[in-house]
């Protein structure tokens, strides 16, 4: 891989799913809760 | 006339997303990359420093907010406690897999038992175990009241194992951003992209436990 960058652009994959993983974590916990008073 | 909570809260958001766009901008294309590292790994640093430095905040955060619920026995202590925890222990997983990424490119090998690899994953056990022990507790008071006096007992860990055990033994690692001659030593291209990524991630944190905490809000007053 030329210079590294492909190892940049592997960091860059790794914290911006780890971010989004965690976004989508607090969604489902949301969903969860709200699923009760739906029905 | 005043702009609402509501239309700040908007702004920030844009510029956040804004600021972070121009940082990786930045940080592959403004930012020369720095010698004494192997091709362009410097770059990585702008990401994974403040992914470290993120981390050791929210453990702070965690202990105030412990110290606060212990206080006063209020659960929104408890909650933003618990917020601060969990993202800590996010960013520190980061960190930890973006650390292994660059010592890969910068030593041939993802893993090395470096003092400072080693004290990263006492950090992640300290504090797994503390969400660990919140899992465990059924109990909301109870699980409150034990896990903000762990939070006090492992916060102390936290000084010890992110500034003085890398200090103190010979490491790998590269020179940490104040060097031991308490110096900032970077090119001014460098620090620029630096320091705004560490603002940013800080901001990004910020966000990210206030929505949590609202979350965990909206999810005792369900639970009602």
């Amino acid at each position: 891989m030329s210079g590294a960058l492909g190892y940049v652009a592997a960091v860059n994959i790794v914290i911006w799913a780890g971010i989004f993983g965690y976004l989508v974590y607090l969604d489902r916990k949301v969903r969860a809760a709200s699923r009760p008073n739906q029905e | 006339m005043m702009p609402s909570v509501k239309t700040l809260g908007f702004v920030a958001k844009w510029f956040l997303g804004l600021g972070m766009a121009a940082i990786c901008w930045g940080a592959f294309l403004y930012a020369r990359p720095a010698q004494s590292f192997v091709g362009e790994s410097s770059r990585i640093v702008f990401f994974h420093v403040p992914q470290a430095w993120v981390s050791t905040l929210a453990f702070f955060v965690a202990a105030w907010y412990s110290w606060r619920y212990l206080r006063t026995r209020r659960i929104e202590h408890d909650e933003a406690a618990s917020a601060a925890a969990r993202l800590g222990f996010l960013f520190c997983v980061l960190a930890t897999v973006t650390g292994s990424i660059f010592a890969r490119v910068m030593w041939n090998s993802y893993w090395n038992w470096d003092p400072r690899e080693t004290s990263i994953v006492l950090l992640l056990l300290v504090y797994g175990a503390y969400l660990g022990l919140r899992g465990a507790l059924e109990d909301p008071e109870r699980r409150a009241t034990l896990s903000a006096a762990y939070a006090l007992v492992a916060v102390v860990t936290v000084p010890f194992l992110t500034f003085a055990v890398p200090r103190m033994y010979q490491s790998l690692h590269p020179d940490t951003v104040i060097n031991a001659r308490g110096k900032v030593e970077m090119s001014a291209d460098i620090r620029i992209v630096f320091f705004s990524s560490m603002v940013a991630f800080m901001a990004l944190f910020y966000w990210m436990w206030n929505l949590d905490r609202r979350v965990s809000r909206i999810v005792r007053e369900r639970a009602a």
